[in-house]
């Protein structure tokens, strides 16, 4: 298969429907719509596109980066070799997403559109002063495949939590969880109830963006986030204008007339996707309102409405183990330009040590992913 | 249909979308299927190989109660779902077809599928398969190799495409390939594919359990003739390059 072109242009140039033919039900977030919202919300979003001869085969956005946040700063993922951390570099991905794959065909061609979109975001990077280009927060296995793709290396540097949706949803995965955790997944789920409360499901579309990003920024403000509740109102608003929440359903706690929490969805495909928690903290209750959302009564919505995975963020991956997630590598490709590379063994030394201490702490927890990363062990490891 | 004839149309989903629009499909195809097909009010349909989903969605809006679309293709599995959740649709879009799925069905349409069969034993398989969706008295509707097409390369070409025997000195052979060199407003797209006579069809469908068949030409119902078509569809009425099978599954 041929590349005929690459460039880089607008989202809003592109047609919608041919972007998305490239996305997968994992890539919610790199999703034409998803990408749109962002750019209604936060400025106008750029990609990078490559084209073959029967339309587009590969397309990537990208951003500026924003080194004043731990998520999104090189420096704050690697410590423990030397690199050109503090250099600016151009990112690729939804701006501030945590899961990222490039949009690309599959099959025989793959390999050729990933290199050519590589390739020309190097230069792009080079040509505007960068030194070179990022992507964070990919599944290992699509960074590794980027990064031999472009020539670049693929550097562990967080995980993400998913749960497969059984059919008979939590009843399933209580039975399969360790006593000790069905216990108190059990507990959990009756003092919710207990305490009076209750769930309901409405969708996103009909729900009122201020309570819900009230809420939010509640939730968001507790732990340490300045983003407020402008900034959710913004987001949504984004959402709304981008026809993203049609996608979405809103899963409320309520006791009485009161919403307690929400917790927002959307779905994709056969995935459901939790993204935002929020909670009325003016309702000082221990009632686990939580995790009834994101996770008992998520399973059980999912499997009645015939979902396959929930996929889950990068924060909080413990509660989410105990409650049944398994966890996914995540992995930044970099790409130096200008003679700046890294040292490709110390990248492999990293990654042992960032599998060794997922190993130790999250034992029996793990996604097949992480069994890449062990194939790669070297002898200079 | 095998992992590489799948794999060849990954990168093809918005090429075959864009399709829909084209006059051969858009005025002639398109509307003699969905005459074929008729009322489907309340109907369980699976759209086998459904690409880019275009049938499954109209099949939705027209009133199906249930509608799967079933493609092995990623790319097209892909367009497919994310155009329905754009619309607002609930369709089921699988890449396999699992046991459950068997007799769930009354109508299986499968349009351009039978052509990516690449033997005798796969064309019987593919037509198994299909059948067997089908619950007893259930309709298959599919689209082969018109058995009659014109085999000069460059017939169907102001209608988009070219139609390439393998084997120009024999394009009838039973099983023989065929390419479709797909050739409209500058986009390029190439694909294998494998003709089959109607006595193969036939022979397939009868082993399948399809007890009534009937083949039923591709017109553009919008003109009660040929002559009072537009004169860009002559020729392709004339030749088409594909026809339809209508067989009931046998109780």
């Amino acid at each position: 298969m041929a590349v005929c072109s690459v460039n880089s242009m607008k989202l809003g140039d592109v047609d919608e429907h041919e972007w998305d033919a490239l996305v997968s039900d994992e890539n919610f977030y790199n999703g034409y719509r998803w990408l749109k919202a962002l750019g209604h919300a936060l400025g106008e979003t750029d990609v990078f596109i490559a084209r073959g001869p029967a339309g587009l085969i590969a397309g990537c956005a990208h951003w500026e980066g924003e080194p004043s946040s731990e998520m999104f700063s090189l420096s704050h993922y690697v410590t423990d070799f030397a690199g050109p951390w503090h250099r600016e570099f151009l990112w690729l991905g939804g701006r501030r997403n945590t899961h990222n794959e490039i949009a690309c065909i599959q099959g025989v061609g793959r390999q050729d559109a990933l290199a050519a979109l590589g390739s020309y975001a190097a230069d792009y990077a080079e040509e505007h002063g960068y030194a070179g280009f990022v992507m964070p927060y990919m599944p290992f296995g699509a960074a590794e495949e980027f990064a031999n793709a472009v020539g670049g290396t693929a550097v562990l540097h967080s995980a993400e939590a998913s749960l497969g949706v059984p059919e008979k949803g939590l009843a399933d995965v209580l039975e399969r969880m360790r006593k000790h955790d069905r216990v108190q997944c059990k507990s959990e789920i009756s003092t919710f109830r207990r305490l009076g409360g209750e769930v309901e499901w409405v969708s996103l579309e009909e729900f009122d963006d201020a309570v819900a990003a009230d809420l939010i920024a509640q939730n968001r403000s507790k732990y340490g986030s300045t983003q407020g509740r402008e900034w959710m109102r913004r987001m949504l608003a984004g959402q709304r204008r981008a026809g993203i929440s049609r996608l979405g359903k809103v899963a409320m706690s309520k006791r009485g007339q009161n919403i307690t929490a929400l917790t927002v969805f959307y779905h994709f495909g056969r995935a459901l996707y939790p993204r935002y928690f929020g909670a009325d903290y003016s309702f000082n209750l221990k009632d686990f309102r939580y995790f009834v959302l994101c996770y008992y009564e998520s399973l059980d919505y999912a499997a009645a409405n015939g979902f396959s995975k929930l996929r889950f963020s990068i924060s909080a991956l413990r509660a989410k183990v105990k409650r049944g997630a398994e966890i996914e590598p995540q992995a930044f490709v970099i790409k130096c330009v200008g003679g700046n590379d890294i040292c490709p063994d110390d990248a492999r030394r990293h990654n042992r040590r960032f599998l060794d201490r997922y190993h130790t702490d999250f034992a029996g927890h793990l996604s097949h992913d992480w069994n890449l990363i062990e194939a790669r062990r070297s002898p200079v490891s | 249909m095998g992992n590489e004839n799948a794999e060849q149309f990954n990168e093809l989903a918005g090429l075959y979308e864009d399709m829909a629009e084209w006059p051969f499909r858009k005025d002639i195809e398109i509307p003699t299927v969905l005459q074929t097909i008729g009322d489907v009010e309340g109907l369980s349909v699976l759209d086998f190989g459904c690409g880019t989903g275009m049938y499954s969605r109209w099949l939705k809006q027209r009133g199906a109660a249930k509608v799967v679309g079933y493609d092995p293709t990623v790319g097209m599995l892909n367009y497919a779902r994310r155009r329905a959740e754009k619309e607002g649709l609930d369709i089921s879009f699988v890449s396999e077809l699992k046991p459950g799925l068997r007799g769930q069905f009354d109508l299986v349409l499968a349009v351009y599928v039978l052509p990516y069969a690449s033997t005798a034993a796969e064309l019987q398989a593919m037509c198994n398969e299909m059948v067997g969706l089908l619950r007893p008295g259930g309709r298959l509707v599919t689209l082969p190799i018109h058995p009659s097409y014109d085999p000069h390369a460059n017939y169907y070409e102001a209608y988009g495409f070219r139609l390439i025997a393998d084997d120009p000195e024999d394009p009838f052979a039973d099983g023989g390939g065929v390419t479709l060199e797909l050739c409209m407003s500058g986009q390029q797209g190439k694909v294998a594919a494998w003709y089959w006579s109607a006595s193969s069809l036939e022979r397939a469908m009868d082993e399948a359990g399809i007890k009534s068949l009937e083949w039923r030409e591709l017109v553009a119902p919008a003109y009660p003739t040929i002559e009072q078509a537009p004169e860009s569809l002559h020729a392709y009425l004339q030749k088409p390059h594909s026809n339809i099978i209508v067989g009931i599954r046998g109780r």
